[in-house]
């Protein structure tokens, strides 16, 4: 009888002595999750994105096309079209791309032409996607940002050194040069896994060399530009 | 002696609450400096695998030119032609794998079977890598066109 009161008392004094260390204990751990939401916002706080979209891409650069090269036809896939081009691009002295019919530079364009016209009837002849886009980046080196020099591959009007990428839509043909702001959506582009990647030896000099396309084939919507920002 | 004794548990408690603020830094710590970037890792695996399917779409898109070139050529040696249009084909695209080095070494078998023309390349792989990233894909390529050279079927 006088052991039960006295540890009932106990219960109840121990109850009541560590209700403030309880109570000084949430509080700690409520400035603890506090302190982790706002590192955790403080830290970027986006969703971050994976690269399925390369991988359900159509590959655009293994689509055969029948193409007529110094009058004789033929059939390659737009690979091949991409490593002919590059070839002669090596041939073809960067500091002076001014081409005489016949010359290094002169076959470059030509290939280069070539290359275009491969994708374009690769990308036309799609019936599966109601408008397409083409967007094709060369660089000799790997990861090249887009902010450095990158060579064009694709054109229609611009003349040869000036334009850096090239957009084909389905309708409208080619649509623009690279500026600024598109820099940085090509970055983003390139970063969130919109481009596919792969890479051609070649000889320049008597040396190996590689040259790194970044390519993307896909569908471009209305608002297909502006979700790359 | 019970104030002595009291102040060992002070001390005990003052350990506790030291621990956990050494445990709390470290859970905050690396909250800050981890830099959530999963993507850069997906992105590299992308490229392999992407690379990877642009080489084995290449090998079976030039397998089915040359073949078609080889058949409608007339010639009767369809596998010699095959072999002969194949060397002006693939040089410096690595992501073909061992698919040129196979048809110029003659380690393949192209001729006609019941009416139809049977293409067969075995041993074949293609292969990428980007970053830590490696995938490697062996494959044996069987392939049959008609006699007018257009692609049918795979074996």
């Amino acid at each position: 009888m006088i052991n039960s009161g006295l540890n009932k008392k106990g219960q109840i004094g121990k109850l009541i002595s560590s209700f403030p260390i309880m109570l000084f204990v949430f509080i700690i751990m409520g400035v603890f999750i506090f302190i982790c939401a706002t590192f955790s916002l403080a830290n970027g706080g986006e969703k971050p994105v994976f690269a399925y979209k390369v991988v359900s891409q159509e590959d655009i650069m293994t689509r055969q096309v029948a193409i007529t090269i110094d009058g004789q036809n033929a059939v390659l896939t737009n690979l091949d079209l991409a490593k002919r081009y590059i070839d002669l691009y090596q041939a073809c002295p960067r500091n002076n791309p001014v081409s005489t019919p016949g010359d290094a530079c002169d076959k470059m364009l030509r290939a280069q032409n070539d290359f275009c016209s491969g994708l374009e009837a690769a990308m036309y002849g799609d019936k599966n996607m109601q408008k397409n886009c083409v967007v094709i980046i060369q660089s000799s080196k790997d990861d090249e940002p887009f902010t450095q020099k990158i060579m064009p591959v694709c054109w229609k009007e611009a003349s040869l050194f000036n334009q850096k990428f090239s957009v084909f839509d389905h309708y409208g043909g080619l649509s623009r040069g690279v500026d600024a702001l598109d820099q940085k959506k090509l970055s983003t582009m390139q970063s969130t896994g919109f481009v596919k990647k792969t890479d051609i030896l070649t000889e320049k000099n008597g040396q190996l060399e590689r040259q790194y396309f970044d390519y993307y084939y896909g569908p471009c919507s209305e608002n297909w530009w502006d979700a790359l920002a | 002696m019970i104030n002595k004794k009291s102040r060992k548990g002070q001390v005990a408690i003052l350990m506790l609450f030291l621990v956990a603020i050494v445990l709390v830094i470290a859970a905050l710590v690396s909250f800050a400096v981890f830099d959530r970037k999963f993507d850069n890792g997906s992105v590299l695996n992308s490229y392999a695998m992407s690379d990877v399917s642009l080489g084995y779409n290449y090998v079976f898109a030039t397998s089915q030119i040359l073949a078609k070139e080889a058949i409608l050529s007339g010639n009767a040696d369809v596998k010699g032609k095959f072999k002969e249009l194949a060397s002006f084909r693939g040089k410096g695209i690595e992501q073909a794998g061992n698919f040129f080095k196979k048809i110029n070494e003659g380690d393949f078998v192209f001729g006609l079977s019941g009416g139809e023309y049977k293409l067969e390349v075995k041993g074949l792989f293609v292969q990428s890598s980007y970053g830590n990233n490696e995938i490697r894909r062996n494959y044996d390529l069987c392939m049959i066109f008609g006699l007018d050279g257009s692609y049918l079927r795979n074996c």
